[in-house]
This record gives C-alpha cells, sequence and structure tokens, in this order.
C-alpha cells in the first residue's frame, strides 16, 4: 500500500485500505490508483449528490454532503 | 519498555545480522533455522472433516426460528431514472412481511438493486417481487470502454465526463530512454472484466433483538461489517454483533457491509423478524463488484545487452461506475529501468461496479508487461528468462528463477525443436510481487483449562485458507503441546479484535498476536510448574506436550498435570499484533513458468504445466499455504483462457451472469501444478509470516501468455485467449 493519508474524510467513504488502520488509529486512505470507493449511505460508489465518491472528493466540508468522522 | 535483539534476516546465502527493537513483552521472533515441532510441517486442516461432511455452517446455511426470505428487485436497464416505486400490491401479497424500495432517484447499471421483498418463503418473496411497479424513464448509456472514451460520450455522472483524472508515476525521462534503446516495443494489451464467482454467494441473516443487531454473513471482514452497519444504522458499535463461522470465499468482494447486508437488516428491521438474503449467481454476476478491465498502451526500450531503458504504460480500464483500474503495479515494481512512465486512468461506463479482487489490478499489469517483454526479448534475440534475470529488480526473485528454471526445465524446453504438426507446445515466465507484511491491531485471547484443553479466541474469519489450522499450530508449537489439544474459536465480532481477511493479511496479522498470547499464557503455566520441578520458571521450557528443565529434560510435567494445578477453572492471556519491526524486504517475490499446447486448427489452448515459485516468509503449513498457491494458478487460467464478462451493447445488459455462460476453469483444465516455496526470513513480526494468496495469482495469466506466443510465434494480445482469437493471431501472422 502506498503511504497513507491521514487527513479527515467522510464518515460514510469507504474503500479497502481504509478497513485498516495505521498504528496510531487512523484510516488509511491510499488514493491508489486501484481502490474501489463506495459511499456507505448511498452504498454506492457515489455520494448522495449523485457525484463519484472518492479520496479527493469526499474529503474536507466543500462538498455537500461531507460528514465528519466521528 | 522494549528490547533489542538480534535477527538472521535474509535468505539463503544472504543472510545478515540485523538489530530490530521489539517490545518488552513481545516473544523472541522465530528465527532463520529455528527447530520447530509443529511449525512448517505438512498439516492436514482442523476443520476439513466438518467442511466435508457438510457439518460446516456457512452463512447460506442459517436458519433461524420465525425466519423470513429476502429477494432483491433488480433494474432491468443500464441507466434509467427511477420516478416511482410501487410497493403496495407487493405488501398486500399473503405470506409477505416487509418490503423497501432502495433511496437511489437513478439506476446506473443493469442488476442495480431497486426494492426488496420479504416473505414467509423464497418463492413468495419471487412473487412478490412482481407485483412491484417501477416506474422507470430510460436514458443513454454506455456499456463499452472504447465507446464510454469518445467525445460526446454519454455520461454515467451527470455533467461529468467519464474520463478520470489520471495517476501519474514517473521517474527519469522516458523520452530519453526511449532514444537510447536499440531496440523498442510497442503495443496495446486489452484484458477483460472477471467476476469473483466466489463458491459461497453474498448474503446475511439478520436478526434485531430491540436495538440490537444480529447478523451474519458471508463475509471477510466481520469487524468491519460490524462498523460499517453501526454507521449505517447509527447504532453504538457494541449493539451490532457479526457472525462468519465459515465463508465460501471472498477473493475481495466481501470487506464492508454491502446492499443485501443492509438490505437483510432493514427487511427483518420492518418485518420484525429474522431475514435470510442470499444473492443469486445472476445478481452475484452483475453487482457485487468485479476486477475491472484494461487496454494497456506498453512501449519498452532496451539496450544490446539487453538492459531497459525504458518502460512506458498508458492505461485505460474501467471499474463501471466505479473506480480502481488501474494496473501500474508490475510496471512500477518488477524490473528496473532508469526511466519510467505510467499513467492510469479508470473511465466510467454503465456497468456494475468494481471491487477489489485478488492482487487488484496486478494480473492485467503482468499480462501486459510480461508479453510485451517477451516480444522485446524476441527483437533484441534473447532468451527471456535471461532478458529477466538482466532486469530483474529483486534477489529473491533471482533465486527463485534459478529453482524453477531447474524445475520446468526452461533450458531443455526452450531447445526442443517445435513440432510440425498441428500441436504446437510453447512455454512462457512471469514474475510476480506483492507487499502484505500484515498489520498491528489484530488481539488474541489464549485460555488454558484445567483438562489440559486450550482455546484461541481472535475475531478473525476464514476466508478458506485454513485460518483455524495455522492459529492452531501456531499455539501448539508455543505452548510445546500437541495440535489435537487446540480448538480455535474464530468469526465472531463478540471475540477479541481483528482485521479483515484481504489484502493478503490475514495470517502475517494474526499469527503474531496469538503467539504473543500464547507466550504470556506460557509465562503462567511456568510458574505453575516451577515449584514442582525445583526450578526457576525462566528455566524451564513448554516441549513435547510437557514443562521441562531445559538443561535436564528428565525433570518434566505433562501439559495436562500442570494444567491440573490450575487453582480455578481456567487460566487465560492476552496478545496482541504489535506494528511491524524494521526488517529485510518490503516486497514478496516470485515466479511462474508454464508450458502450453496449442491445437493449431482449432485454436484451443490447453496449459499442460505451471511451475510456481514464491517466497512467503516463514511458512506455518506447507499443505494449506500450496493450496493458495494452487487456487491462484486456476484463478490464473481461468483469467488467461475463459473468463469474461460479456456485455450487449445494445441493451446494456450481461449476457453471461450464470455459471453456464460465464466460463470457469473446470477439472479437465486444470495443469499439473508444481509448487515451490523459498524460505525468506524478513522479520517483521514474530512469527515471521508473510501473506500470499495474492502474488501466487499475479503471475499465472502472463506467464500463459507468454507461453502461447512462444507456441504459436505470434502474440495474442487480448485476454481471455479464447480460440476465436488465437485463429485470428495466427491468421495475422499468415
Amino acid at each position: 500500500m502506498a503511504q497513507p493519508n491521514q487527513t479527515a474524510h467522510c464518515l460514510y467513504l469507504r474503500t479497502k485500505s481504509a478497513y485498516f488502520r495505521t498504528a496510531s488509529g487512523e484510516r488509511i486512505f491510499d488514493e491508489s490508483s486501484t481502490a474501489c470507493y463506495t459511499c456507505l449511505k448511498t452504498l454506492r460508489p457515489l455520494g448522495p449528490d449523485g457525484m463519484p465518491a472518492d479520496a479527493q472528493a469526499c474529503h474536507g466540508r466543500e462538498r455537500g454532503c461531507f460528514e465528519e468522522d466521528r | 519498555m522494549s528490547r533489542r535483539v538480534t535477527l538472521n534476516l535474509g535468505f539463503e546465502g544472504h543472510l545478515q545480522p540485523v538489530t530490530v527493537v521489539i517490545p518488552d513483552d513481545e516473544p523472541t521472533p522465530w528465527q532463520w533455522g529455528e527447530r520447530f515441532e509443529i511449525v512448517g510441517k505438512p498439516t492436514p486442516r482442523v476443520d476439513g472433516a466438518l467442511k466435508a461432511t457438510g457439518a460446516a455452517r456457512y452463512t447460506y446455511d442459517i436458519s433461524l426460528p420465525g425466519m423470513l426470505y429476502g429477494a432483491i428487485l433488480r433494474s432491468p436497464y443500464p441507466h434509467a431514472r427511477i420516478k416511482s416505486v410501487d410497493l403496495s400490491r407487493a405488501r398486500r401479497l399473503s405470506g409477505v412481511r416487509a418490503a423497501i424500495r432502495m433511496d437511489d432517484t437513478v439506476a446506473r447499471f443493469a442488476g442495480q438493486e431497486v426494492a426488496a421483498v420479504a416473505a414467509i418463503d423464497y418463492e413468495t418473496a419471487l412473487d412478490a417481487l412482481r407485483l412491484i411497479k417501477v416506474e422507470y424513464e430510460e436514458l443513454p448509456f454506455v456499456v463499452d470502454l472504447d465507446m464510454a472514451m469518445m467525445p460526446g460520450a454519454v455520461s454515467v455522472f451527470e455533467n461529468g465526463s467519464n474520463v478520470q483524472r489520471p495517476t501519474v508515476n514517473e521517474h527519469g525521462d522516458i523520452k530519453r530512454g526511449l532514444a537510447a534503446a536499440a531496440a523498442v516495443h510497442e503495443a496495446v494489451y486489452a484484458t477483460p472484466v472477471q467476476t469473483h464467482v466466489s463458491l459461497e454467494v453474498h448474503g446475511s441473516v439478520a436478526e434485531w433483538d430491540g436495538d440490537e443487531l444480529t447478523v451474519w454473513s458471508s463475509s471477510q471482514g466481520i469487524f468491519t461489517v460490524r462498523d460499517d452497519l453501526a454507521v449505517y444504522f447509527s447504532l453504538p458499535h457494541n449493539k451490532v454483533r457479526v457472525i462468519t463461522e465459515y465463508l465460501g470465499g471472498g477473493f475481495g468482494s466481501k470487506f464492508g457491509a454491502k446492499p443485501e447486508t443492509v438490505i437483510a437488516a432493514r427487511l427483518a428491521r420492518e418485518a420484525r423478524a429474522p431475514v435470510k438474503v442470499m444473492l443469486t449467481r445472476e445478481g452475484e454476476h452483475l453487482a457485487t463488484g468485479n476486477r475491472p478491465d484494461s487496454l494497456q498502451k506498453v512501449r519498452l526500450g532496451a539496450d544490446r545487452g539487453g538492459k531497459l531503458t525504458a518502460i512506458e504504460l498508458v492505461q485505460h480500464g474501467s471499474g463501471g461506475i466505479g473506480a480502481g483500474s488501474g494496473s501500474a503495479g508490475p510496471f512500477l515494481s518488477l524490473y528496473h529501468s532508469p526511466n519510467l512512465r505510467t499513467e492510469e486512468t479508470n473511465v466510467f461506463m454503465n456497468t456494475g461496479p468494481s471491487s477489489p479482487m485478488r492482487a487488484p489490478g496486478w494480473p492485467q499489469g503482468c499480462f501486459a508487461l510480461e508479453l510485451a517483454m517477451d516480444e522485446l526479448a524476441r527483437k533484441l534475440s534473447l532468451d527471456r528468462l535471461e532478458f529477466r534475470r538482466l532486469n530483474n529488480s529483486n534477489p529473491v526473485r533471482a533465486l527463485e528463477f534459478d529453482i524453477g528454471a531447474k524445475l520446468f526445465g526452461w533450458k531443455e524446453k526452450s531447445a526442443a525443436p517445435k513440432s510440425s504438426g498441428p500441436f504446437k507446445r510453447g512455454i512462457g515466465v512471469a514474475s510476480a510481487a506483492w507487499h502484505a507484511l500484515g498489520v498491528s491491531g489484530p488481539q488474541a485471547q489464549v485460555i488454558a483449562y484445567r483438562d489440559g484443553r486450550v482455546q484461541v479466541v481472535i475475531g478473525t474469519q476464514d476466508i478458506g485458507t485454513g485460518t483455524r489450522t495455522i492459529l492452531a499450530m501456531v499455539a501448539a508449537e508455543e505452548l510445546g503441546v500437541e495440535l489435537a489439544r487446540i480448538e480455535c474459536q474464530i468469526g465472531d465480532t463478540g471475540y477479541p479484535f481483528s482485521v479483515p481477511s484481504g489484502g493478503s493479511m490475514t495470517t502475517p496479522s494474526t499469527t503474531p498476536a496469538v503467539r504473543q498470547a500464547c507466550a504470556h499464557l506460557k509465562e503462567k503455566l511456568l510458574r505453575l510448574a516451577a515449584p514442582v520441578l525445583g526450578a526457576e520458571p525462566s528455566d524451564l521450557e513448554a516441549r513435547g506436550g510437557t514443562i521441562r528443565v531445559r538443561f535436564d529434560p528428565s525433570r518434566k510435567m505433562s501439559f495436562e498435570d500442570v494444567c491440573r494445578r490450575i487453582p480455578g477453572d481456567s487460566l487465560s492471556a492476552e496478545g496482541e499484533r504489535v506494528p511491524n519491526y524494521e526488517g529485510y524486504r518490503k516486497d514478496q517475490a516470485g515466479c511462474q513458468f508454464a508450458e502450453v499446447e496449442v491445437d493449431t486448427e482449432l485454436g484451443i489452448v490447453r496449459v499442460l504445466k505451471v511451475v510456481a515459485v514464491h517466497d512467503a516468509g516463514q511458512i506455518i503449513d506447507p499443505l494449506t499455504a500450496r493450496s493458495q498457491v494452487n487456487g491462484g494458478v486456476l484463478m490464473g487460467v481461468g483469467y488467461a483462457l475463459f473468463e469474461t464478462r460479456r456485455m450487449d451493447p445494445q441493451l446494456g445488459i450481461m449476457v453471461n451472469p450464470t455459471m453456464d455462460d460465464y466460463k470457469l476453469v473446470g477439472p479437465l483444465d486444470v495443469p499439473e501444478i508444481d509448487v515451490r516455496f523459498v524460505e525468506v526470513a524478513n522479520g517483521f513480526n514474530n512469527t515471521g509470516v508473510m501473506g500470499f494468496g495474492e502474488p501466487a495469482h499475479v503471475a499465472t495469466a502472463a506467464a500463459i501468455g507468454c507461453a502461447v506466443y512462444d507456441a504459436i510465434g505470434v502474440p495474442v494480445r487480448s485476454l481471455p485467449m479464447t480460440p476465436d482469437r488465437v485463429l485470428a493471431a495466427m491468421e495475422t501472422k499468415a
């Protein structure tokens, strides 16, 4: 896996690497070209706004459907 | 608190002492050349009889009192607006207990879940599906990679391009590298969409008790399903329990709470009864994920001596409405070149979303790179194996090339004259790599009972690779007892945490936690035995079913006698998987050799033999290890010759979503498979284990592709290498 990006991603964003955590407990979003993303809210690879879910788009409050990871 | 230990790391002939820092309560890592009593010896699966007799309980087997059966209505259209969903007639059908619709307003692929019902039996549920009235507004769609990339193509997502931003990796100067080459090869390679085809389909049984949810799930990550369900239903994590006693495969597609699991839980909540939703094989093919396809434009350059001067990949692939089609992994790591550039672009189309599949991206990339390597080797008049040796990036693989070539008879087969008849034989070789070091996080509990039984408890799951056997062997080794004394409890989130079984992470992540727990338990048992044996605990060891004085093994107690001195009913200890130490190499090497026979009149390819040479750190059980390689090779044969998702471009639907029409490897297609392991002391954890479920699959299709090229003298650059493609390739030669 590539180096993890440990900044805040949406509570609902899922990808294989993010099911693992770093030694300090962060979800791992490696932004690999093989990463398959899913939004847990829609159960699809797209968010509630109908646009694709991925580590870049589902990061930060700019996206209206973003929800902070608790 | 930590301590320093010196480990001999590397592999035969290349060992070097390395000092690593490990936590104080971590057992001293198993060393190169360690004398084991159980580990490393071929051991049949401890649950083999349960599986063979049908006593092992899979999710499919779960049946609860009052359980209802769920069924899912799927979109027949590849792209449509869902204007309304009327469940009223379905709800009124006798025997129907719940009906729900999904939240989507647009269906983006044929097979997308639209609604679901739960009824007293599956047939009633199917009847109810027919009564659901859905008003669709059909929309334009695209299900072909080339068409999805065209300017003006139908957009899968509103107002967005189907072609995503590329991922670029580069070093050196690719133009300079190509200019410096004595020979350049350029070609486009294509690989198909492959589906996972797990023997057990996706599915779950969900049961609510007030606000507590229990789910039996065909999952490769019980804790990830638990966490997903907790988030989805806004529940505290301790209100969700997930159980996977046995699992009929997943290959990457069963990580979290997928739609069918959420559907089962929603239906169960509405019906106030447990609900079982197991997918049909068609649903499995359409909606649970796949390996994306690829079009890979490859340019390689090499100097006269055979050293690569340039590696370039421009790749497009589609994960349907999902992402993740990259294939550059092998280009970035198998062979060294001073100039390298890869560009990977995912393209959306109206087909089911991709999901991780056994070494995501690697079999695709390996096929393109390795066949291109062969084509360039031919231009340079170099032996193909020698060409790879010259550019190989991993010293372990260099040894594996030697072992494999000898075992396979590369030199002899290369020198053998080609048949003048219609059946042509050919040979090929391809490299594999992976990075399965394992991760921290898993915890284990080990309990010794007064009657001498030992229980290992850990919330992992067996994806089918023999997890119970592996963990029992590690525990038996550490405690110095026979394997039959160990019972493994896994597959329940009520047990200590573990990570999902994916990324070849299970064995390297779980065995160190179990071993640490056993080491802690052993300390307690030694303290019980010490006064009886008149020795200090530090002078005792556990071996051969006894606890004995290390320098006088005649002074000993049987393990059972020690357990009888447990003051209560049992004695337990915990262990955890600590973060990886600084080890030897973070990559794992491998290579595979293949021999094929091609019927040049009919275009039929038969794979005769595969020699697979892999390293995996410390092998715990050579039998289950070999079984994983066999599985990886067979999946690779299917990928090379048979498997492909076929889409109807007019209707936008998959036309082969059944086991009849989606061609898989059958018994008569199985080649002779010879597996060899190269023991590598990697030193990342206390058992020295690395995973290899995935690297075993990386090189197979590539090696077969190279062998077919050798047999017929012309490359078949598209997978699967079906008879029509083989014959078409031969026509181009003619």
